[in-house]
């Protein structure tokens, strides 16, 4: 009997080209219970009605996409499931909805919706839902900045710990956040005009890094960044992890920085100061960066 | 060799580096003009009563001592006062075609130095948006970028190895500012080493009497105008770090104001004096990496020791440690540290800290720095003790 339920475990099950063991299927049904579970206390903190609803569902979608981009960037089965089982729990996802209901997932999944498109080829499409995303994400800013109600903008960070949280981020507010946009895309288009100089070739690789350094560069230098700015970056750092076991580390301090984030927004204090968690992201913005680096002179050296 | 000496001799653009620069220019011009309308207490304290009194009292203005700063400086503002055009506009303005064309030789520098012209271009985009940069001038109103102009072209002579006129224009940021010395006991090891003569360090205090000459004549004592780099120490003496992370602002910068003010100025002196007896020990390969290692390493040693340092100046390390970086990639960390540092020490003053410590404490700043000068300092140790990099003794080569 032992011997059979041992068996049982771990004999594949093939339905069309998708083959899987009764352990997977176990911990897929587990999981995306366990994530419903660990939502459901929570979810009476804030309003819920079908938008947030939605973005609960839309977690789990997003967290399938990110298990077929593992899959598409790794060819290993484990890593899929298992990326799709940590994003079914992950404490950032699970509270900007469920918690939240900022639902920051409707625009999250254009961005991993375009990366995935343009593993599979359709660059067009890539390009465009990456756009729609930006576009929803622009607007959410708004709303929310809106909602704030803040006549004068006091601060250049309304809760992100990014560069303004070591410089003074109340000085020259409503001077800074143009320039700050400006640096950004002067940095942005040296970034680009690096790339067309060297005619640098984008392997998977490659442009998995550039995602994960784009979603941390981005929010770390825009002005009035919300708490949940760095959620793309949460996901993107768990991808980076699932392709490149040593940097295991990256998730872990982006999930820290991000989740005391939301945490300092909710309860308005905080045990550490926001700084510090400033000085982690750049800090993982310098090694994804420099991962980049030698990622793109492999890529001119072929 | 000679081939790709000549190919670094010009650049040639094609439509994508056309645009990029364009692009780039007008971003760090939209910088600029979003800044350009902050009045800071500098200006409304110091530049504007005295383009002030340049307006009602003409050129004999010069012959008052209302004015610390160097006469060359004053020159500039008197020419704005002349101009029909609202002096700050015209002030900032001044200093912001600067920021242009100290990013232009950064990138004339970046291509004599690697001889890749995306790495030139990029050096030029780059320069333009450093903060330290456009804060000191568009935001800040203040002159720095003079002096590190002059000091870029004295780097970039340096590389193209005509030292006359490498310190012909390093004797032109001496007349403009002080903080120029930070680095010049590198020249002393140049001069060691034989890429200085002893006549070329003539152009400094040439230089300066030149630019003193005008103000003589308008009757301002002779004396007071050599020494009004004494005066300027003299002032701004009420801690013994202004904002700038430095020793003391480990030991504390309120304490012994007057002793540590001397023993400090002493205490460096005496450390320049061991390091460039160390460095002229043995004659060396003076290749431009090494030219730049020295500079930067004296551009943050001097003012880690020097008390009644200022916020902006890190300013002169700042653009040494970009250059750094462009030789040497892997020293990409040095630009972005003491940029980062630098400007949150400018930022504590433009953001009216005043006494409150920045949200890292200055004194974790300081450390940060020393870990920086160490770094550094490693960096040229290895260098030295490289055999490769070691030539005959002065006495042996005589021999």
């Amino acid at each position: 009997m032992d011997d059979f339920l041992r068996d049982f475990i771990v004999k594949r099950w093939k339905i069309g080209a998708f083959t899987f063991t009764f352990l997977d299927a176990l911990l897929a049904v587990c999981i995306t219970g366990t994530g419903i579970f660990l939502r459901l206390p929570v979810i009476n903190y804030t309003v819920t009605g079908p938008e947030k609803i939605g973005a609960i569902a839309l977690d789990y979608i997003l967290a399938l996409l990110c298990g077929a981009i593992v899959h598409r960037c790794t060819a290993s089965r484990n890593r899929a499931f298992l990326t799709y089982a940590i994003l079914a729990i992950y404490p950032t996802m699970a509270a900007n909805a469920a918690l939240w209901n900022v639902n920051a997932v409707y625009y999250v999944i254009l961005f991993f919706l375009g990366f995935y498109l343009y593993l599979r080829g359709f660059r067009v499409l890539s390009g465009l839902s990456v756009l729609a995303g930006t576009g929803i994400a622009l607007y959410r800013i708004y709303q929310w900045r809106l909602a704030l109600s803040v006549a004068y903008p006091v601060s250049l960070t309304r809760g992100w710990p990014n560069f303004y949280e070591i410089i003074p981020k109340g000085a020259f507010v409503e001077l800074f956040d143009k320039v700050s946009l400006l640096c950004l895309a002067g940095l942005l288009l040296t970034l680009a005009y690096c790339f067309a100089k060297k005619q640098v070739r984008i392997t998977w690789d490659l442009a998995l890094q550039l995602f994960l350094f784009l979603a941390v560069l981005i929010p770390y230098f825009a002005p009035y960044m919300p708490p949940w700015a760095g959620y793309t970056a949460d996901v993107a750092a768990l991808l980076y992890f699932m392709r490149r076991k040593e940097r295991f580390y990256m998730p872990l301090l982006h999930l820290i920085v991000s989740y005391s984030a939301y945490a300092y927004a909710m309860n308005g204090e905080t045990k550490l100061p926001m700084v510090l968690y400033s000085v982690i992201l750049l800090g993982i913005l310098v090694n994804v960066g420099v991962d980049l680096y030698r990622e793109i002179n492999k890529g001119v050296n072929r | 060799m000679e081939q790709a000496m000549n190919k670094r001799g010009s650049i040639k653009f094609d439509r994508m580096d056309l645009l990029y620069l364009a692009a780039m220019t007008v971003i760090g011009l939209a910088v600029r003009v979003i800044l350009r309308v902050v009045t800071t207490d500098d200006w409304a304290m110091y530049w504007d009563p005295w383009i002030s009194d340049l307006k009602e009292m003409g050129f004999s203005y010069l012959a008052t001592d209302r004015y610390d700063y160097t006469p060359t400086f004053v020159y500039i503002l008197w020419v704005i006062s002349k101009l029909p055009v609202n002096p700050m506009t015209a002030y900032k303005g001044l200093h912001i075609a600067l920021d242009f064309v100290a990013a232009a030789v950064m990138g004339k520098i970046a291509w004599k130095v690697t001889g890749s012209k995306t790495k030139s271009i990029a050096a030029y985009g780059l320069m333009l948006l450093v903060p330290t940069i456009w804060a000191n001038s568009a935001l800040w109103a203040q002159c720095d970028i003079i002096f590190m102009t002059f000091l870029l072209l004295c780097f970039y002579y340096f590389f193209e190895e005509r030292p006359c006129l490498a310190m012909f224009f390093f004797g032109m940021a001496f007349v403009f500012k002080l903080q120029s010395l930070f680095i010049f006991p590198f020249l002393v090891i140049l001069w060691v080493n034989k890429k200085v003569k002893i006549q070329h360090f003539l152009w400094i205090p040439a230089l300066y009497f030149l630019s003193i000459l005008p103000a003589w004549i308008a009757g301002r004592p002779l004396m007071e105008l050599i020494n009004i780099y004494m005066a300027q120490g003299a002032q701004d003496v009420w801690s013994l770090s202004i904002k700038w992370p430095n020793i003391y602002q480990i030991i504390g910068n309120q304490f012994f104001l007057l002793e540590y003010a001397s023993s400090g100025t002493w205490l460096i002196l005496g450390i320049l004096m061991i390091l460039m007896y160390a460095m002229a020990q043995k004659r060396l390969r003076i290749t431009n990496e090494f030219i730049v290692q020295m500079a930067l390493f004296f551009a943050i040693l001097t003012p880690w020791f020097l008390p009644h340092m200022h916020e902006r100046y890190g300013c002169v390390a700042d653009i040494l440690a970009v250059i750094y970086a462009l030789m040497n990639v892997k020293k990409f960390y040095f630009p972005l540290v003491h940029i980062l540092l630098s400007f949150n020490s400018c930022m504590a003053y433009l953001g009216q800290l005043r006494f409150n410590e920045p949200s890292i404490y200055y004194g974790v700043w300081a450390f940060v720095e020393l870990g920086l000068l160490i770094l550094l300092g490693l960096d040229i140790w290895n260098y030295m003790k490289n055999p490769e990099n070691q030539l005959p003794a002065l006495g042996k080569e005589a021999a």
